[in-house]
């Protein structure tokens, strides 16, 4: 079992880690852990390095996963424990590319959609109040018109 | 099958939807030929020139294809069909395709396959349409099924149609499945030296005139023809059920076995050697029997030959080769196909991927275990035909179900009951669902073996098509419902001319003045020369039947326009000239104003530019505000007409989407100039008479929430003793009511005009769509609150923009995605491809809640 240690800054929603991140491992670094290793939480023993001690990433090619370095403790006998949680965006990352699910959520849409989303902060006071003048499109309004009073009397009498 | 189910489907979903396309009669819903594409052609009626349904929809259209191409392909694209070489080169005249014998006819044997080009299809439909009133996929399409090729390449079996015509109308065997044996290793092939056992017989009927998908195959096992039945004389059938074995009675007793499923009259021709010696040493080899469930034991009338042999489906070949099951076009290719036959001339002619060809004496055969030893020879020392029996012992159903396999492998329909479909096929009321079986070709145009059946498959979604030349036919789509008439346009009708009792005149503010100014000489010149008010009186009602001239005046109103008018005239009160010069009103009454604009979204037509974000009113001229939703109006034409009516001194708005009134709204544009004291004090009444009304009715609704102890509340207390609870909720609404009638009755331009003729005028008159846009909780110095495009970037990435959409994460490219009922199928790590644990899988799909980012 070997492991490579990386020190990544990446956003842990990332699915690679590894591209931007610094390889602190030449080679693999082999492991010989005497006590056991759990699959999602495993505890690396390897030899103290102070170049490791930045590591917060690493591969283990045994269980071809990668891992977050949670924590590190320096043991006796300059040994130097790797605590790791299983980073499983980056271990199975190109079979959650090719995941079919219902995207709810996407950032490449670059712009809100119909969806309605609650998220998006909007202000609940203020609005934007401005308007559309409605352009006329036939004859309009004149209030200087000269005839523009209408009598209306009786009739029907005739005039004598 | 799920006839892999694309095209096919459910026929019984849609076939009253074809039903209504073709103008078909309804037929029960268990016709085969009730659901696409078995719409009923009459062939008869093409003609040379034929224009008449053939291919009436896509389904029959790629049925055209798939069979003339010599292939049938469930889900590949049109232009993706797998065609015959010549096919696939769209320069190639249509004229060199269709003959036997040329490259049209070159099965795509490589591994790499020809796809059809586009149009090229079109081209070949036409071609068979203008110029072969039958399917060319029949004509003159060799159908020898014999085992090996000949150096003249003609049929080696008798009995066999090789230019199978749809004028056939009972079905026939067009295909026939042979296993088969040879004598030798390099021995030429000839037609007195084969096996026949086992047979897989294809019948194609076109007495219901499908189209191509009237290829039935038919398992029927076989008997053989009596040319070389030494036995009896007499042909030997076999008729096989699900649930039994029929042997005519002209059968001897002695084959009558216990437990046959399978029965099968072998002839081997016994010949000399090629060099013309005898030898007593012939192989048989290479015998199509059912697989390890199945034993073929053959047994001679000398009893003699019994061996178990290996039936290997054909479909096995297919589905483990890189090559694929032909229909159509048997053209030995290859050289030495007389004595170094490296091309397989059995069903398909379809070679096989053996270095340098497959040898006579090594590899597969098609469809064939090849037994190279172990196999019982043939020790009888006598020239000429030799006559076996063989069964194939097991289990009734195990046996049939292999033969279902191996008839699936062709990708066709088929049947494995010979009774209803190949001996009484023309008998429409047999064939049914539960009857017909289609082999399933996959994806990669590989069958193996899998069918369905008819009656699998009323529930399966149905298949749209998605080629580039597909018609709008979407299978998928439910039977058309009828459906409302829609309209999309408010019809404004003419007004003609209107009738009064009155007389109107149009005239300016001089005229005004001076019809004030002749009243007064009126009413001094009829009373010049006496004091007698009675006298007066009596002259006013003859003159203006009203006992005061000012009464003849019913309104005097001024509007915001030119009114229409017509001849000059002077203004007459009742018989009185005045003299004032005046026009003449023309007679129609209205007058007619439009607005008009495209309403455009602001956020890009997201969720932003919808209520409850957006909001938006109208204000028209006159008739005040009105609010609209603008999903109503946003990508669309708001228009307004504006209709003025001068007899009553209102206007209507009619507020449209488009050409669609959706809404309506009233107001009052006249502004009544008060002739009388009278009127004055009554336009001042209906103001006040207004303002008071929405005063008490707010009092009451307030006192109603403080218990009911105001005059209003206690009145209608008092009124509704048994309610004794004044609502409210029912004094808020008469307040609203109220308001409204305030708003809508005694419109503001009205009102003002009342008092101020002049100033109710200054008021916008033009229609105004306010927007009341949201805003971003960001707050930008110097500008109001609002987002940007940094903004909206960094909720993008932080967040993601909500949407809904289906597919697979990739399918975003790159940032965030977040997405929900993920399908954790398939979930291998990355180098070595380990799965994922269960306790990773959660983690997976919490992941994916959460957000992953590409």
């Amino acid at each position: 079992m070997t492991i490579t240690l990386y020190s990544t800054a990446t956003d842990p929603r990332k699915l690679d880690k590894t591209t931007n991140a610094t390889l602190l491992t030449v080679t693999p670094i082999t492991i010989e852990n005497t006590d056991r290793i759990d699959l999602l939480s495993p505890v690396f023993e390897i030899a103290m390095n102070t170049n490791y001690m930045t590591a917060n990433y690493l591969y283990c090619d045994t269980y071809d996963r990668y891992y977050y370095i949670t924590t590190n403790k320096i043991n006796t006998a300059q040994r130097l424990e790797l605590h790791c949680e299983i980073d499983v965006r980056q271990s199975f990352a190109a079979a959650i590319l090719a995941t079919e699910c219902t995207i709810i959520r996407a950032e490449n849409i670059a712009q809100p959609t119909r969806i309605i989303d609650k998220n998006l902060p909007v202000n609940p006071t203020s609005k934007i109040v401005t308007s559309i003048v409605l352009p006329e499109t036939s004859q309009s309004f004149d209030t200087d018109a000269e005839y523009s009073y209408l009598l209306t009397v009786v009739g029907g009498a005739p005039i004598p | 099958m799920t006839v892999d189910t694309s095209i096919w489907g459910s026929p019984y979903t849609e076939y009253d939807t074809m039903n209504a396309r073709t103008g078909a009669a309804d037929l029960d819903d268990t016709d085969f030929e009730d659901f696409p594409p078995f719409v009923k052609n009459d062939m008869s009626a093409l003609g040379t020139n034929p224009t008449g349904g053939r291919i009436v929809n896509e389904a029959l259209y790629i049925g055209y294809l798939n069979a003339s191409h010599g292939f049938w392909d469930f889900n590949h694209p049109l232009d993706q069909t797998i065609c015959y070489t010549a096919l696939a080169n769209p320069d190639l005249p249509l004229n060199d395709i269709g003959a036997v014998g040329t490259d049209a006819f070159a099965e795509p044997i490589s591994d790499s396959y020809n796809f059809l080009p586009p149009k090229r299809d079109e081209a070949w439909l036409y071609k068979q349409k203008k110029n072969d009133p039958q399917p060319i996929c029949f004509i003159n399409c060799y159908s020898y099924m014999h085992d090996r090729p000949t150096t003249t390449g003609t049929s080696q079996l008798t009995g066999i149609l090789y230019n199978p015509m749809y004028s056939n109308s009972y079905p026939t065997r067009f295909l026939y499945y042979v296993g088969g044996g040879y004598d030798s290793a390099n021995a030429g092939y000839d037609t007195n030296t084969h096996l026949n056992n086992v047979n897989i017989n294809l019948y194609m009927s076109y007495w219901r005139d499908f189209g191509i998908r009237s290829l039935f195959g038919v398992i029927m096992v076989y008997y053989f023809d009596g040319t070389y039945d030494t036995k009896t004389g007499l042909p030997q059938n076999i008729e096989v059920t699900p649930q039994s074995l029929h042997w005519y009675e002209s059968q001897t007793e002695l084959w009558r076995h216990g437990h046959p499923i399978i029965s099968a009259y072998l002839d081997v021709y016994i010949r000399s050697n090629t060099d013309g010696t005898y030898s007593n040493s012939r192989r048989v080899d290479q015998c199509f029997i059912p697989d390890t469930t199945c034993n073929l034991r053959f047994n001679d009338s000398w009893g003699t030959i019994s061996e178990k042999h290996v039936w290997q489906p054909i479909s096995n070949y297919y589905k483990n080769s890189k090559n694929y099951m032909p229909l159509f076009g048997h053209a030995p290719a290859g050289s030495g196909v007389t004595n170094t036959p490296n091309v397989i001339a059995s069903i398909g002619n379809q070679k096989l991927d053996g270095t340098g060809g497959v040898s006579s004496t090594s590899g597969i055969l098609l469809g064939t275990k090849y037994v190279n030893s172990g196999f019982k020879t043939d020790t009888t020392s006598t020239v000429g035909l030799r006559s076996f029996w063989c069964e194939l012992e097991g289990d009734i159903e195990d046996n049939l179900e292999m033969l279902r396999k191996t008839a699936a492998g062709y990708g066709l329909f088929f049947s494995d009951d010979v009774y209803d479909l190949a001996d009484a096929g023309r008998d429409e009321d047999r064939w049914t669902d539960e009857k017909m079986c289609l082999g399933v070709i996959k994806s990669n145009g590989y069958t193996d073996g899998t069918y369905t059946k008819g009656s699998g498959n009323t529930a399966a979604p149905n298949y749209i098509w998605k080629t580039a030349s597909q018609s709008n036919y979407d299978p998928s789509r439910p039977p058309p419902s009828p459906e409302n008439t829609y309209n999309t346009q408010t019809v404004f009708n003419s007004i003609g001319d209107l009738a009064t009792m009155t007389k109107r005149y149009v005239i300016n503010a001089s005229a005004v003045q001076q019809l004030a100014a002749s009243l007064w000489s009126i009413s001094s010149a009829l009373s010049d020369g006496g004091t007698d008010f009675t006298d007066l009186t009596d002259k006013y009602i003859d003159m203006f039947l009203t006992n005061n001239p000012i009464d003849a005046i019913v309104s005097l109103q001024r509007y915001p326009m030119s009114i229409p008018k017509v001849s000059s005239t002077t203004i007459k009160l009742g018989k009185t000239d005045t003299g004032i010069a005046a026009y003449e009103m023309e007679k129609t009454a209205y007058f007619y104003l439009f607005y008009g604009s495209t309403i455009n979204p602001k956020f890009g037509d997201s969720f932003l530019d919808y209520e409850p974000y957006t909001k938006m009113e109208l204000y028209i001229p006159f008739c005040g505000t009105i609010q609209l939703n603008p999903a109503d109006i946003i990508g669309r034409t708001l228009n307004v007409q504006l209709v003025v009516d001068f007899t009553t001194g209102t206007a209507t708005g009619f507020i449209m989407s488009d050409d669609l009134v959706i809404e309506t709204v009233n107001g009052n544009i006249a502004i009544d100039i008060p002739v009388t004291g009278t009127q004055a004090v009554t336009v001042a009444s209906q103001l006040n008479n207004a303002i008071a009304n929405k005063a008490n009715r707010t009092l009451e609704s307030q006192s109603a929430s403080l218990g009911n102890v105001s005059i209003g509340g206690l009145m209608r207390i008092v009124k509704d003793p048994i309610k004794m609870i004044y609502s409210y909720q029912e004094a808020r609404n008469e307040e609203e009511r109220a308001e409204y009638d305030l708003q809508h009755q005694n419109a503001p331009i009205h009102i003002i005009g009342s008092a101020s003729a002049v100033g109710g005028w200054a008021i916008d008159l033009q229609c105004r769509l306010i927007i009341y846009y949201p805003s971003g909780d960001v707050i930008i110095t110097g500008q109001p609150p609002q987002w940007n495009d940094v903004q909206l970037a960094r909720y993008g990435r932080t967040t993601g923009f909500a949407c809904c959409i289906e597919g697979q994460i990739s399918s975003m490219n790159s940032g965030l995605v977040v997405g929900t009922a993920p399908d954790l199928n398939g979930m291998v790590t990355n180098v070595h491809g380990y799965a994922a644990t269960a306790a990773e899988l959660d983690l997976l799909r919490a992941a994916i809640a959460e957000g992953v980012i590409i």
